[in-house]
């Protein structure tokens, strides 16, 4: 095996530290060391540690997240809120469970930084409604959190006070988006709505809220522990630190690999960790980012895993969902099954995607079944083209 | 089928809810997801009771409630 993983969000996955919630375990292990040091340090200082890091949001987005950070924490306004969006439902990706799962307080850890640096006393953590057993062991883990003063007032014997409550999803797709996921906390229907106001100014119930994906906020213990310098070692200059890529499809070990962003190519990805093509197919298309991003044919297999190369490839790596398909499917197939998808979970506020997306649909399925017009081919294209960036939901 | 023959009582509920007798706005949602995990589905009174305490309409709730296909809802009681 030529490439291996490089372990960092991953580390303490299967350990003795993950099997029970032992905090113990955790601290032995290097954990709490980040949020002590941020403690000791102001929540300015905090944002500036974590913008050097240059860190992007790992939720698909990619939004610089000390920049993020900064806009919440320079708002005067009071109460702010810290959401963590465990609702990620995007076909192929599976990272978020790994983490809350197997590394929960690595995650909890990660709210509270972020928490401190952007001066929120109040948080939720809104899971997927799939997940349930994490939701049993999110239940439990507060209770031991709150007794190890990490929640409440007074955290760690600081001046800092943090509320955590953790929600859980009831199945909807469209609540993994950010502001869709604040208007279901607030008990609006779960839509999303126009930018600006961004969630930063004007989020849940109406105060300074700070989103972020789950991946993004393990990464901040590793930060804020080591130092940014430090984590900007691995991964490359533009796309520092490490991606966790959920590997699925039509290979033979399909799984959740940490690489250092830059360090591999798709190639390597799907060969040396995923053990290469079922039946020693060759591949006919592979999806970076996860079902929502664009399909990239097999010439573009070379090209190494950063966010700018894949898009310069033509597709954004989104959330790290690599979909890898393989010689006899069909694309048509491939597209309607997505589309179906979509079409399904369209929240129906929007115009190009509630009837869109269904029209593409509709269009694919005659041509599937043989029925289809050039002229059908050509609408298709057009409504495609018109759908494109007129979404709110992109 | 009433709700009480599902496993539901209003004493539980209560208990569910707290003995606060407002709902905060961020409460909603996680409490009707824990009477939707302990009874099976929200009863039709839990909605009324709920939509009263939080200030919002009965039509708000239902409209927000039935956006998500994990939502088990019962007509009667």
């Amino acid at each position: 095996m030529s490439r291996s993983e490089t372990l960092v969000l991953k580390r303490r996955v299967g350990s003795a530290a993950s099997a029970s919630l032992g905090l113990a375990a955790y601290e032995a292990t290097g954990g709490l060391a980040g949020l002590r040091r941020a403690l000791a340090m102001s929540p300015a200082e905090v944002v500036a540690e974590i913008k050097q890091s240059g860190l992007t949001g790992r939720g698909g987005a990619g939004f610089p997240t000390g920049t993020k950070l900064e806009f919440v924490g320079s708002q005067t306004r009071c109460p702010k809120y810290l959401v963590c969006n465990a609702a990620a439902g995007e076909p192929g990706t599976g990272k978020d469970r790994l983490l809350l799962e197997h590394d929960p307080w690595a995650v909890l850890e990660g709210m509270l930084i972020a928490a401190y640096a952007v001066g929120a006393k109040e948080g939720y953590a809104y899971l997927r409604g799939e997940y349930e057993p994490v939701y049993d062991l999110w239940d439990r883990l507060l209770g031991v959190a709150e007794q190890a003063h990490l929640l409440g007032h007074g955290i760690l014997g600081s001046t800092f006070s943090f509320r955590l409550q953790v929600v859980r999803g009831r199945g909807l797709y469209i609540a993994g988006e950010e502001l869709a996921l604040i208007a279901s906390l607030e008990m609006q229907r779960p839509t999303s709505r126009p930018r600006p106001p961004y969630p930063a100014q004007s989020g849940l119930f109406g105060q300074p809220t700070s989103v972020h994906s789950v991946e993004t906020l393990a990464n901040l213990p590793v930060i804020l522990a080591d130092g940014a310098p430090a984590w900007r070692r691995l991964g490359t200059p533009e796309g520092p630190g490490t991606r966790l890529l959920t590997l699925s499809g039509d290979v033979c070990r399909p799984g959740i690999y940490e690489l250092a962003l830059g360090s591999a190519s798709l190639r390597e990805l799907i060969d040396d960790l995923g053990g290469g093509v079922t039946g020693g197919r060759a591949v006919k298309a592979v999806q970076p980012g996860d079902g929502s991003s664009a399909l990239l044919g097999a010439g573009a297999l070379d090209c190494p895993l950063t966010a700018g190369a894949i898009r310069e490839a033509g597709s954004p790596l989104g959330t790290g969902a690599v979909l890898v398909y393989a010689a006899p499917r069909s694309a048509l197939d491939i597209v309607t099954g997505l589309l179906d998808f979509y079409a399904e979970e369209s929240c129906g506020r929007c115009m190009p995607c509630r009837l869109g997306v269904l029209r593409m649909r509709d269009t694919l399925q005659r041509l599937n079944a043989g029925q289809g017009s050039p002229e059908e081919v050509k609408r298709l294209a057009e409504i495609g083209q018109s759908c494109l960036g007129r979404m709110s939901v992109p | 089928m009433a709700a009480a023959q599902r496993g539901f009582s209003w004493q539980a509920y209560v208990g569910l809810a707290g003995q606060e007798p407002s709902v905060a706005l961020g409460e909603v949602f996680r409490l009707l997801g824990r009477v939707q995990d302990t009874f099976g589905s929200v009863p039709r009174c839990v909605v009324v009771d709920v939509a009263r305490r939080a200030g919002m309409s009965e039509a708000r709730l239902y409209g927000a409630l039935t956006a998500y296909p994990g939502s088990r809802l019962l007509r009667e009681a």
